[in-house]
């Protein structure tokens, strides 16, 4: 199968209705069809990083347990906003996954190397 | 070239639908493919064959079926998120016993793999977001 280069644009709050959980459902499924998958976190996305997520009390799925099945789907090129994360005062230490922090340049320089870019 | 459209808004409540179409027409008039029109998040709203549209607004749901039926593309719709939104075809009607089938004829309700199979064939993926 053709493999492409897959940006995930991550950019909404996990419990701002069902976007941030639907959008990982497809960049899972991107992952399984073996696409060179690379994921993003942006604006108020990087409020989905945060650690000791329990949505338990509306309702919802977890959007940060979801998360923590990237590595097990070989989604290693995770990556933050440094603008995003210090806007919101969301620190690398509350981060529950690996990821690499990219400035507007390198963010630019990211979405240029991608055949595709899906948002949510 | 082969575009792959992807529509995150609900008609009416959002642009992207509307923008959407009008950009699929021009791009089948100026002689390009539409690989496929994936409907997303709240977009799969627009298969839901009980809306009825103003008279004098864009009929959109008939204007994808017209339009996809003339240019021979899909339209499809997200089974996880059409569920949760009240579209349901035939065959999850009768699975999850609800009251009707509501899906538009001319809609296709696909699995995410579908999203995926439009990327990887088409030459661009063109975003509607809510």
């Amino acid at each position: 199968m053709t493999s492409k280069k897959i940006l995930f644009l991550l950019r909404s709050a996990p419990y701002a209705g069902s976007k941030a959980y639907e959008t990982l459902e497809s960049l899972l499924v991107a992952a399984v069809f073996d696409q060179e998958v690379s994921v993003l976190f942006a604006d108020d996305g990087v409020y989905q990083l945060l650690n000791e997520q329990d949505p338990s009390g509306i309702g919802t799925r977890s959007v940060g347990a979801g998360l923590k099945a990237l590595s097990t789907y070989d989604v290693e090129r995770v990556y933050a906003s440094t603008q995003s994360l210090e806007e919101r005062d969301v620190s690398i230490t509350d981060i529950e996954l690996p990821v690499d922090t990219l400035n507007a340049a390198q963010i630019s320089t990211l979405i240029a190397a991608q055949d595709a870019v899906i948002s949510g | 070239m082969n575009f792959a459209l992807a529509v995150h808004g609900a008609p009416y409540s959002s642009q992207a639908s509307s923008s959407a179409l009008r950009f699929a027409r021009a791009a089948t008039a100026a002689g390009h493919q539409i690989e496929r029109v994936f409907f997303y998040h709240d977009g799969v709203a627009v298969a839901n064959e009980s809306i009825v549209a103003p008279q004098d607004e864009l009929d959109l749901p008939s204007e994808w079926t017209v339009l996809a039926r003339d240019h021979k593309f899909e339209l499809a719709v997200c089974i996880a998120a059409s569920l949760k939104r009240g579209v349901v075809n035939e065959s999850e009607q009768q699975r999850y016993e609800t009251p009707s089938a509501t899906l538009k004829p001319g809609f296709e309700v696909v699995g995410l793999g579908q999203l995926v199979d439009a990327v990887i064939n088409a030459d661009r993926l063109i975003t509607f977001a809510a």
